[in-house]
């Protein structure tokens, strides 16, 4: 069984950056064994390269040295965690199987039939239901690809070969290599050259089933001039049977593309969450990076992007809730490699109840990035005594000719702002709900409006609990 | 040409960011004179100044620019000024940390001048600024209005031979507007050429310049004395709709 | 102890793409191959432009005259050398008094030497090593220091390098109820400077103001940490550097740890780094770990950026030349980084000088 240690009480002295050497590291039981890899290959009907690419990554894996600054894991089971990765392993769940606090949550939610179709991981309903099926056709008609990862290996075997795994090498770290071995689901999207796709692809509604695995592998391709915007996840509570998800994006955006990348997640309280994002940003193109990380217990996050391209733009926006015994470790890496790139990192996160909110960041401008501009500002919100945010941002400049400036705040709720609100007659709750959201809007307001607004009720239910909020 | 006294600029085209912002620019500040600059935003007006002040974004593509009879391009922006031209910058920037009192007393030094804190404190109070300024940083957390202030106090304790004003009137009021005239001519009696940007006719008009130019997408439409300025009061500036 | 060599540079990476921001393996030289020296001297010249006249002066020679504290065990290759080789202390009393320190630097090999420093009433100590001119030697020098309760502290370091000189100065200084203590530190790195002024804030009440001034010449590593941790209620801690490359390479790492209890605290760090030619690298790592909303405030602010274009073009354009616009406008932000001038700051501005005039020479 894999075991996950204790996040209760933890105080600054365990968790501090300094006590990271000294802290155990995260053991491996069991072994992921090459047949089992060979066995799912030939399952999904893989040509050559790929079965020797997740060959490759098994090597790496075991050759890989565990990172030391993961906390919370203290055992993972490699057997237990392939068992998911198996084809037939049911996924879908019944209204009676979730965990009350979800079916509550729903509830609260007044989410629409749709809606709760497909979190009931009865997706292939979804996917024949009509609006979906206009939408699908109107991208086909443009030349857009959009297919479950395994179908586009099988269909598109060059095109997915050119991009499959070389922004995001298996060689990165412990858990790419695993990825590369055990990946499974995941979509393909390519937008041909001049396509722009106005209407947001909400992945979730049009191709749940593909997103449902745990280690899911989507590709995003954005040809020269094209505009795209993907949205993945759902703001309302998801549960998933496995308890350890280590997904992978990769987004190529050509020439003067535009590319955004949205992800909401909200699972339950007993999964393990790694995903491994990064960009590749050609000669004036832009990225977007949105990210709200509301479930699970235990998430490591850090959209990426390499600004290779002169004039290449990148923007990541995160909101991480840590409510509870939680630990959410998230950020933005960003490499300027070429003159006139531009880079913003805007992350906000919340605490409470004993949870622990860490931003990890990095702005690396390497010499001859002249005239790039990097901005980065993390604020944390701690809302109570027993919860905590830790602030870890690098940057390293090798050119003359760029500006990198960083801000972050940690504070609590102003006790100033809550009585000026409550002298205008809000109670104390509400006060605390406007603060709140106040705080989280920047980044709230790049999301589509639906998703803003289940969001925020989302919010709302999340620090309903929390003592000084009833 | 080269016998003109003052600020002369000749067929001047700049560009920026390889876009041509002024298209073949001419006028003449005498010495004892005030020119008056008006023109919409985005007309040309402040590149003008800085391309007087040899900016490094600024690129003089054709035309030339004299002070006194000699030409000023392929100077450096410092030795302009050490010549006497003095650009009252329209936004200047705040300089934390480099106190108003040593930074008056470097550049007076740098025109030969040697000032005591009572002059400063004087010139300063001219402007409506107390001498509680001196101990702050240059444009440190000032206003609108002061900043204004400050740059003005300037052009009068350098005793410039041409003073670029650029939109000293902003954010003054009514009384300090009334200051910054009677100040201007007197910086004008006491031998300076002036050039008064403004993008509001109605303070030329209490100013009441020698001369009248009005700038339009980078070239001069109009020129002549006061009357041009009634002209663009009642039908707005010409080529510009609205 | 455990041998030094099998103990790790540090407890954890830096960072994903450079594991480490110290130049360690300049270190490793004198670990694995150096000699104790014999030898030691200073910068007679700038000593006596500063006017000053040392009340201890440490060198190689001197002997092991005070018991060595040190608030932690040592984990970490250089400083358990370090500790391991400490061949001079001295004790340092404060009462109402003042304190030059004078520690020479070795011309070869390497010397390691503790200072225990206590303070009461209204105090000051100043730390000069200023390295004499072809001096390739290393000097690690561990400072402890206590601040009573009620106190007033001004700390001045500066450690002025030759370009094949070496230095580790670590400090542990601890800041008692109600105390004060004003630090002020200038360094000119040379082949690895390494400096990790460590403080805590335990009794209420307490604060800490400290500016730190750096110049990274031609061929420089220069590494500084500011860590402080506040575990009491209403204490200060303000951080603020200024780091000026030339050519040379400046680190700026620190975390500003503050703990449940220490409710009503302010915390800010603020990093600026310049970098003045092509070559020079400039990398911050502002660090912010914060346990409970007990801080009242806790923030940081991370600049590298060359000096802005405008107030460039704005001193030009009142006749500074451009060399005379940088030394302006760097003089400006020295001045913001070291804070206000004290009373009896008199050594601060002369060494802030002879820094800035090293830079700018090296512009030339």
């Amino acid at each position: 069984m894999s075991k996950l240690s204790l996040l209760e009480g933890l105080t600054l002295d365990q968790v501090s950056l300094d006590s990271v050497g000294l802290r155990a590291r995260v053991t491996l039981s069991g072994r992921i064994s090459r047949s089992l890899v060979e066995e799912l290959s030939r399952a999904k009907k893989e040509p050559e390269w790929m079965l020797r690419l997740r060959l490759r990554s098994l090597e790496l894996f075991e050759k890989l040295p565990m990172p030391n600054w993961l906390v919370g894991i203290e055992e993972l089971n490699l057997e237990e965690l392939a068992h998911y990765i198996q084809p037939d392993v049911q996924r879908a769940s019944s209204w009676e199987e979730l965990p009350e606090e979800i079916r509550r949550a729903y509830e609260r939610l007044g989410l629409p039939e749709i809606e709760r179709k497909a979190l009931l991981g009865l997706a292939a309903q979804l996917e024949s239901e009509n609006v979906y099926l206009a939408f699908r056709k109107f991208l086909e008609e443009r030349g857009v690809i959009l297919m479950d990862m395994s179908e586009a290996v099988a269909r598109y075997p060059d095109l997915v070969r050119r991009y499959f795994m070389r922004v995001f090498p298996p060689s990165d770290h412990k858990f790419a290599a695993l990825h590369g071995a055990l990946w499974s689901g995941g979509v393909f999207l390519y937008v041909p050259p001049g396509v722009r796709v106005e209407a947001p692809i909400e992945a979730f509604f049009l191709i749940a089933s593909e997103l449902e695995s745990q280690m899911e592998h989507t590709i995003v391709v954005a040809g020269e001039g094209s505009y795209v915007h993907f949205i993945e996840g759902c703001s309302a509570p998801l549960f998933k049977r496995y308890s350890f998800h280590n997904g992978m994006v990769e987004i190529y955006a050509h020439r003067n593309s535009h590319v955004k990348f949205t992800t909401i997640q909200n699972w339950s309280r007993n999964i393990v969450n790694f995903n491994n994002k990064r960009a590749l940003v050609e000669e004036g193109a832009t990225v977007e990076w949105v990210e709200g990380s509301i479930g699970s217990k235990i998430s490591y996050v850090y959209p990426s992007a390499i600004l290779r391209g002169e004039g290449a733009r990148v923007s990541i926006a995160n909101v991480t809730i840590a409510r509870g015994a939680t630990w959410k470790d998230s950020g933005a890496k960003v490499y300027h490699l070429a003159p006139n790139t531009a880079s913003e990192v805007v992350s906000k996160s919340i605490s409470a109840g004993g949870g622990v909110a860490v931003y990890r960041g990095l702005v690396r401008v390497a010499r001859g990035a002249r005239g790039s501009k990097a901005a980065v500002k993390c604020d944390s919100l701690i809302l109570d005594k027993a919860s905590k945010a830790l602030t870890y941002p690098r940057n390293e400049v090798e050119e003359e000719d760029a500006t990198v400036v960083h801000e972050a705040t940690t504070g609590r709720l102003s006790e100033e702002v809550l009585f000026y609100l409550r002298s205008r007659g809000l109670e104390e709750r509400e006060a605390r709900r406007l603060v709140v959201l106040g705080y989280v809007g920047d980044v709230l307001g790049r999301l589509p409006y639906e998703y803003r607004l289940v969001l925020s009720k989302v919010l709302e239910l999340e620090f309903e609990d929390i003592g000084g909020y009833a | 040409m080269i016998g003109h006294d003052g600020l002369y600029v000749d067929s001047l085209r700049v560009s920026v960011n390889g876009r041509l912002v002024l298209r073949g620019v001419t006028l003449h500040v005498p010495r004892g004179r005030v020119v008056g600059l008006v023109g919409p935003n985005g007309s040309g007006k402040t590149s003008l100044a800085y391309a007087v002040l040899g900016h490094p974004l600024y690129r003089v593509e054709g035309g030339e620019i004299y002070l006194d009879g000699e030409p000023l391009t392929g100077l450096k922006t410092e030795e302009r000024a050490r010549r006497g031209v003095f650009l009252a910058f329209q936004s200047p920037p705040e300089i934390p940390g480099l106190g108003v009192r040593a930074f008056l007393r470097e550049v007076a030094a740098r025109r030969g001048l040697s000032l005591e804190d009572g002059e400063l404190s004087s010139y300063l109070r001219l402007v409506g600024l107390d001498e509680s300024y001196l101990g702050r940083g240059v444009h440190e957390g000032f206003s609108g209005g002061e900043r204004k202030r400050l740059e003005f106090a300037q052009a009068l304790l350098f005793k410039p031979k041409v003073a670029i004003l650029d939109e000293v009137d902003s954010g003054l009021d009514l009384e300090g507007v009334r200051l910054l005239v009677s100040k201007t001519r007197e910086l004008a009696e006491a031998g300076a050429g002036v050039l008064f940007i403004s993008h509001n006719p109605h303070v030329l008009q209490l100013l009441q310049p020698d001369e009248v130019v009005v700038l339009v997408g980078g070239e001069v439409a109009l020129r002549g004395g006061l009357d041009v300025l009634e002209e663009v009061v009642r039908r707005g500036y010409p080529g510009v709709r609205g | 102890m455990k041998s030094y060599v099998e103990l790790p540079y540090q407890r954890v990476a830096d960072s994903p793409s450079v594991k480490y921001y110290t130049a360690w393996n300049v270190f490793d030289e004198y670990i694995l191959g150096g000699r104790p020296a014999r030898e030691a001297g200073f910068d007679r010249e700038l000593l006596s432009k500063l006017g000053v006249k040392p009340d201890y002066v440490v060198t190689p020679s001197t002997p092991v005259e005070a018991p060595v504290k040190w608030p932690r065990e040592p984990d970490r290759r250089l400083e358990a050398f370090h500790f391991s080789n400490i061949s001079s202390s001295i004790e340092v009393h404060l009462e109402d008094s003042d304190a030059v320190v004078l520690l020479e630097k070795p011309l070869e090999g390497f010397h390691a030497s503790h200072l225990n420093v206590t303070a009461s009433g209204d105090s000051s100590l100043a730390l000069l090593l200023l390295s004499p001119g072809g001096s390739r030697g290393l000097s690690t020098v561990s400072l402890h220091v206590d601040v009573a309760p009620g106190s007033r502290l001004r700390l001045t370091y500066a450690v002025f390098e030759a370009r094949g000189s070496s230095t580790a100065l670590m400090q542990a200084l601890s800041v008692g109820e109600g105390s004060a203590v004003s630090q002020r530190v200038l360094l000119s790195g040379g082949r690895a400077t390494l400096s990790e002024l460590l403080s805590s804030l335990t009794g209420a009440g307490s604060s800490l103001s400290e500016g730190v001034l750096v110049a990274g010449l031609e061929g420089s590593s220069t590494t500084v940490v500011t860590d402080a941790v506040s575990s009491a209620a209403r204490s200060t801690v303000r951080i603020s550097l200024l780091g000026i490359a030339t050519s040379g390479y400046i680190a700026h790492k620190g975390v500003v740890r503050v703990h449940r209890g220490a409710s009503g605290s302010r915390a800010s760090l603020s990093s600026r780094l310049v970098p003045l030619t092509q070559r020079a690298r400039v990398y911050s790592f502002p660090s912010l770990e914060i346990e409970s909303d007990d801080a009242e405030e806790a923030r940081h602010s991370a600049s590298n950026a060359p000096l802005e274009p405008e107030r460039i073009f704005y001193l030009r354009a009142r006749g500074f030349s451009h060399s005379e616009a940088l030394r302006a406008l760097l003089e400006a932000e020295a001045r913001r980084a070291l804070g206000g001038v004290d009373a009896r700051g008199e050594l601060v501005l002369p060494l802030a000088e002879h820094l800035l005039d090293a830079v700018t020479a090296e512009l030339q």
